[in-house]
């Protein structure tokens, strides 16, 4: 580390941060510039020419997203099934994930493939909700935990990394009497906080973003999520350029809106990435080291 | 103790999970029994039991299931409410947020559709052929009286191929052009007012006008004027330069087609009403008249612009110009706003471009299987088109939405004040749900000779801003759907009828031809280089397979003619 530097390494180190600022700069940007229309009066963001500050402040945009009726109800629903399925999904995946890391395991070879196989093959759309359907999972809290409990990618990591673990952590614990559930709970688990970091992040962004299993098994007004309520309030806005209404000219009366959508998708863009950014930096160091480790192996 | 813990904890935990999920579903029939979805077999005995008993009193409140498209619509208002006391009909709304097609397949695949099914008619088939949507005539012959009076001599338009009804389309009653329509050309006002408020009649006049002003005015608040624009050409390359063509020839809109009057189908963008339209164009930007990012700039951009006042005028509709007007007018440029007037090529031809449909079908209410009463549903249908139906679902409550003073309906003072202060009021407060979808239509009166909606010319004229009632007044005008010609019946546009499956591939083709070849057309430097290169563009065109296309949209518009006219006793 004591190493001098030289002017070539100087040059290196000015182009590379420079260049890692600008392109910090690049995405960055984007969501700057969103902000600052989510907080300009929408009527005025029509004419264009908003950068990095809004000209007319106003919360109106806002307003108009929280005062939505179920929105509580539906932000409830959202972080229930952030925290339950995650910590569901997690659990359930660490633990599939050791039995099948366990070499004395005798279906492991078979079990295996069947995880293998359902990354590559699934029954469509329709079979699937049938399926759900049969299970009486449609309109039921439990159809946004229960079918994603077990990500077979998911499984697949969190077992790389317990078999990269020397072999005689869990054997010693054996040989002192430990059960399977206290090998895994108190010996491999504590030790393999990266990748259970790294997991619990992947899931439980995709729990929050997550619309589609809404739209497809619930509907029922109190089991609507958060980004579905959302996803409502959008549409409300669109202004609805239907060929039809366009084609004939006609001006639709119920569009008489106090926001744009522009604004509207704006506004909307912070309120949903918001809270889910705050995961990131509490994950962030386990994060890159998580998927690095695991990825050494297989 | 320690070594059985863990297990015995997480043993425990799935069987709460199940229990939890178990219980969470034995619920849902319970707590929805009168939802219908999902437990189609279940709770019929009971349901049908009640039904019989609900013939003799037909107001016993009953919960209907319907998908609703709008995701604005209330389930309980007041309105509703006060229909619910009419009829005893409640609606209960399933949103469907999303792709409503994929929505209606599975459901059609699960057997779970509600008991109203909201669809287009391109959805229809697939219901009926699963035999999922009922037949309704004798339901019709049976309760709807009102049903069969508003549909009056197109009510066999309603029936499918097989003679059936199974879809409950809106009427359309009107005689007059609705008074919030307005025509596709957008001039500024303020470039009609230095005019000294010309009759303008023809693109090549507006030219002339537009040249003048633009002459006096190069830049307008520091920013470069903007002579022609639209709404944007690199999303919508047929609604810059298509839809404007067969307006100008005062054809009525059939999107990319013409339709002679032996019903012959031909493409629109080789007729020589879009070389002329080309033409206008080119005009324009040889005189540095045309945005010069008239075929590169989006949506957001188009209404930037329009808002900032620069656009003087286009092929601008006023669905476009909404919220540049409203950005308009708070920034205190009131004089900035457009004008919709009509324009053809020719002062003399004829102007047949202000249509509309015998029947608006549309977004259709269908009667499932699922109902468990059907004869529930097409009372309540018939009560919405009666004429205190009609008061109600268009006007709402006398007293509380609409006055009547001097025998006329007149939309309530407070009422309107604070639909205007939020917006969402009405969604919430008033006469708006999924009901609305039987209004008799705009401009359409009830058997007192009052209008049947509240958009009347006086509703329209009494929400404009000073400027925009001068302007009018200059005019002789009390709305700008004056300024349209007057309003005709056509059976159908062509672009509602399905989509022809042969010439598809064709059909996208020659759309990517129009697209690639326009701005080289428009931005011709000479007349013979004009020319050439629409010829080049005619002849490209027509190989990537025009004549198919136009054969296949031949076959299904006279197709649909000779059943229109069958059905409507024409032949």
């Amino acid at each position: 580390m004591n190493r001098n530097y030289g002017v070539g390494d100087y040059a290196f180190q000015v182009v590379n941060y420079g260049f890692l600022l600008l392109f910090g700069c690049l995405t960055l940007y984007p969501f700057l510039n969103l902000l600052a229309i989510s907080l300009n009066d929408s009527v005025d963001s029509v004419r264009g020419g908003i950068y990095l500050l809004p000209r007319v402040f106003t919360l109106t945009n806002y307003k108009v997203i929280f005062q939505t009726d179920n929105l509580v109800s539906a932000t409830f629903v959202s972080l229930a099934r952030t925290l339950l399925g995650t910590f569901l999904s997690v659990l359930f995946t660490a633990m599939l994930a050791y039995t099948i890391s366990r070499k004395e395991f005798v279906l492991r070879k078979a079990l295996n493939m069947v995880l293998i196989l359902s990354m590559y093959v699934n029954g469509g759309l329709i079979p699937y909700y049938l399926l759900i359907k049969d299970l009486h999972l449609t309109n039921s809290f439990w159809v946004y935990i229960i079918p994603g409990l077990i990500g077979a990618f998911n499984v697949i990591i969190i077992r790389s990394y317990f078999e990269q673990l020397p072999e005689g952590l869990a054997e010693s614990a054996r040989i002192d009497g430990a059960s399977d559930f206290q090998v895994l709970f108190r010996i491999l688990l504590p030790v393999s906080m990266p990748v259970i970091a790294t997991i619990t992040l992947f899931v439980s962004v995709g729990h929050w973003n997550s619309w589609f299993d809404n739209y497809l098994f619930n509907s029922k007004q109190s089991l609507s999520t958060l980004q579905y309520e959302l996803m409502k309030i959008l549409l409300k806005s669109v202004q609805q350029v239907s060929t039809d209404a366009a084609r004939s000219g006609k001006v639709d009366k119920a569009m008489v809106n106090a926001v744009t959508p522009q604004s509207i998708r704006a506004s909307m863009t912070m309120v949903v990435t918001v809270p889910i950014l705050f995961v990131y930096p509490f994950m962030q160091r386990y994060f890159i080291k998580g998927i690095t480790v695991g990825a050494m192996k297989e | 103790m320690r070594k059985t813990f863990i297990p015995w904890l997480s043993a425990l935990f799935v069987l709460a999970l199940l229990l939890s999920g178990c219980s969470g579903n034995s619920d849902e029939p319970a707590a929805s029994g009168s939802d219908g979805s999902g437990s189609a077999s279940g709770p019929s005995g009971s349901a049908s039991a009640s039904g019989e008993a609900s013939k003799a009193a037909n107001l016993d409140p009953v919960k209907i299931s319907i998908n609703s498209i709008d995701p604005k619509f209330s389930p309980d208002n007041d309105v509703a409410q006060q229909i619910a006391k009419e009829t005893g009909v409640t609606l209960d709304l399933q949103y469907v947020v999303g792709d409503l097609t994929q929505k209606l397949d599975l459901w059609l695949a699960g057997g779970d559709y509600p008991e109203i099914v909201v669809m287009h008619p391109k959805e229809v088939g697939k219901y009926i052929d699963a035999g999922a949507v009922i037949p309704l005539e004798d339901l019709i012959d049976q309760y709807g009286p009102n049903i069969k009076k508003a549909f009056g001599k197109y009510y066999n338009l309603l029936k499918a191929s097989d003679g059936h009804i199974y879809e409950l389309p809106a009427p359309y009653l009107t005689e007059e052009t609705p008074a919030d329509w307005e025509a596709p050309w957008a001039v500024q006002y303020d470039v009609l007012k230095e005019a000294g408020y010309p009759e303008i009649k023809t693109l090549d006049q507006l030219f002339d006008v537009l040249k003048a002003y633009y002459e006096k005015h190069p830049t307008i608040d520091g920013k470069p004027t903007i002579p022609w624009s639209g709404v944007g050409g690199a999303d919508h390359p047929d609604w810059d330069l298509n839809n404007p063509a067969f307006q100008a020839a005062g054809r009525p809109d059939n999107s990319w087609f013409l339709i002679d009057d032996q019903n012959n189908v031909t493409l629109n963008i080789l007729s020589d009403y879009q070389k002329r339209y080309y033409q206008f164009l080119n005009k324009l930007y040889l005189n540095d008249m045309l945005d010069k990012e008239f075929f590169t700039m989006n949506y957001d951009e188009a209404e930037a612009k329009a808002a900032q006042g620069r656009t003087l005028a286009g092929s601008l509709p006023a669905w476009f110009l909404k919220y540049p007007e409203q950005s308009l007018r708070t920034q205190g440029k009131a004089d900035r706003q457009f004008a919709n007037i009509e324009l053809l090529f020719d002062e003399n031809s004829p102007d047949h471009s202000n249509t509309m449909t015998p029947i608006n079908s549309n977004n259709n209410w269908h009667i499932t299987k699922n109902a468990k009463d059907p004869a529930r549903i097409i009372q309540y249908v018939n009560f919405l088109l009666s004429d205190e139906g009609q008061k109600l679902i268009n006007w709402g409550i006398e007293g509380k939405h609409y006055d009547v003073t001097n025998g006329k309906r007149v939309v309530n003072a407070e009422w309107k004040a604070k639909t205007e202060a939020d917006p969402e009021y009405i969604f919430k407060n008033g006469p708006s749900g999924p009901y609305y979808w039987f209004t008799y239509g705009d401009g359409a009166k009830l058997s007192d000779g009052d209008y049947a909606t509240p958009n009347t010319k006086d509703y329209w004229a009494s929400t404009y801003d000073p400027t925009t009632k001068e302007l009018l007044a200059k005019y002789g005008k009390e709305v700008f759907s004056e300024f349209m010609p007057p309003v005709e019946r056509v059976p159908a546009w062509i672009w509602q009828l399905a989509e022809p499956t042969e010439g598809r591939a064709e059909f996208k083709r020659v759309q990517q031809v129009f697209k690639k070849d326009a701005p080289k057309i428009v931005y011709s430097k000479t007349p013979e280089d004009f020319e050439k290169n629409w010829n080049s563009y005619v002849e490209e065109v027509k190989k990537a397979g025009s004549a198919k296309v136009e054969a296949a949209y031949d076959k299904l518009w006279k197709g649909y003619i000779a059943q229109y006219d069958q059905t409507m006793g024409l032949q």
